[in-house]
């Protein structure tokens, strides 16, 4: 009896266990990378294994010589160039736990904003207000003006008015500060999106392609508000829901300090 | 909802295609 338990486990029931669990693996995985660029590297990957696949089948013995004896290297270089995307993955993968500790705006940061976002759609004028969480935005606050400012709800609309010399680019904040303003956003090539998104929109959605960061847009020919965060656009929000997210980020900010100084 | 729901049924078939594969591509050809 024993033994046909183990024969039948061994035979069969492993097999299924094992393809389930990487399937699940696999669908996991999947999700991960849905919306963000590292979908590319998922991609080269199944390329690879493909043409690994069909050069052993076809018998094309060079071919497969030579991916057998590189494709350690070929994985490497892979990794190595979407290094920035396995990190954000990651971040999603641990439930984004460790990113929402190091939030650090304010509720009186988010009066101010809600105050400046107010005044400049009231005015006609176009914003996007980017949030760094865990992974650093150096590099694209590089690309605008160094402020290091308290975020102030006159400071934003200054910023945005559209003779300001910095109105065309994102403003950063950061550690609860305005970091950096007119800073060069990398735009998102996705062609789903619909055509009467402009360039800031874009921008956001790009941004948020490549970081865990998440942004406000207020568009300047439309007067609507939208949020971008994990690679997808909220659009058309009021000001109150853009309010009550504000409020839902520091809310979960605080739980999480929380739970890390009872831990 | 309905579109969802369908998308995650795909992506779960998809998987599992994957992953029968790649398990008979180790078990009958790489050994």
């Amino acid at each position: 009896m024993t033994e046909l338990i183990v024969s039948i486990w061994q035979n069969y029931v492993v097999h299924i266990v094992e393809i389930l669990l990487l399937a699940s693996a696999i669908y996991y995985s999947i999700l991960a990378v849905r919306g963000t660029r590292a979908i590319q590297l998922v991609y080269a990957l199944v390329g690879l294994g493909l043409a690994i696949a069909i050069s052993y089948l076809l018998h094309f013995e060079t071919i497969f010589w030579i991916l057998q004896r590189f494709w350690i290297l070929i994985v490497l270089a892979l990794l190595i160039t979407f290094q920035p995307e396995l990190r954000i993955i990651l971040s999603r993968l641990t439930g984004s736990h460790f990113t929402k500790i190091l939030l650090r705006d304010s509720y009186s940061n988010i009066r101010e904003i809600i105050e400046a976002l107010t005044w400049l759609q009231k005015k006609g004028y176009g914003a996007i207000i980017v949030f760094e969480q865990s992974m650093s935005l150096r590099n694209y606050m590089e690309t605008g003006v160094r402020i290091d400012a308290e975020v102030t709800a006159d400071l934003l609309s200054a910023l945005f008015m559209s003779r300001a010399p910095l109105h065309d680019g994102a403003a950063v904040v950061s550690g609860g500060r305005v970091a950096a303003a007119g800073c060069i956003l990398p735009l998102s090539h996705d062609p789903g999106l619909a055509r009467i998104l402009g360039t800031r929109h874009r921008a956001a959605i790009g941004i948020t392609n490549v970081s865990d960061a998440w942004a406000i847009v207020l568009s300047e020919e439309t007067g609507t508000l939208s949020i971008a965060q994990q690679g997808r656009l909220e659009r058309d929000l009021t000001i109150e829901q853009i309010e009550q997210h504000l409020v839902e980020v520091q809310k979960q900010k605080i739980e999480e300090r929380t739970y890390v100084e009872k831990t | 909802m309905w579109k969802k729901l369908k998308e995650h049924i795909v992506l779960k078939l998809i998987s599992l295609g994957l992953a029968i594969i790649l398990w008979y591509f180790v078990h009958y050809l790489g050994k």
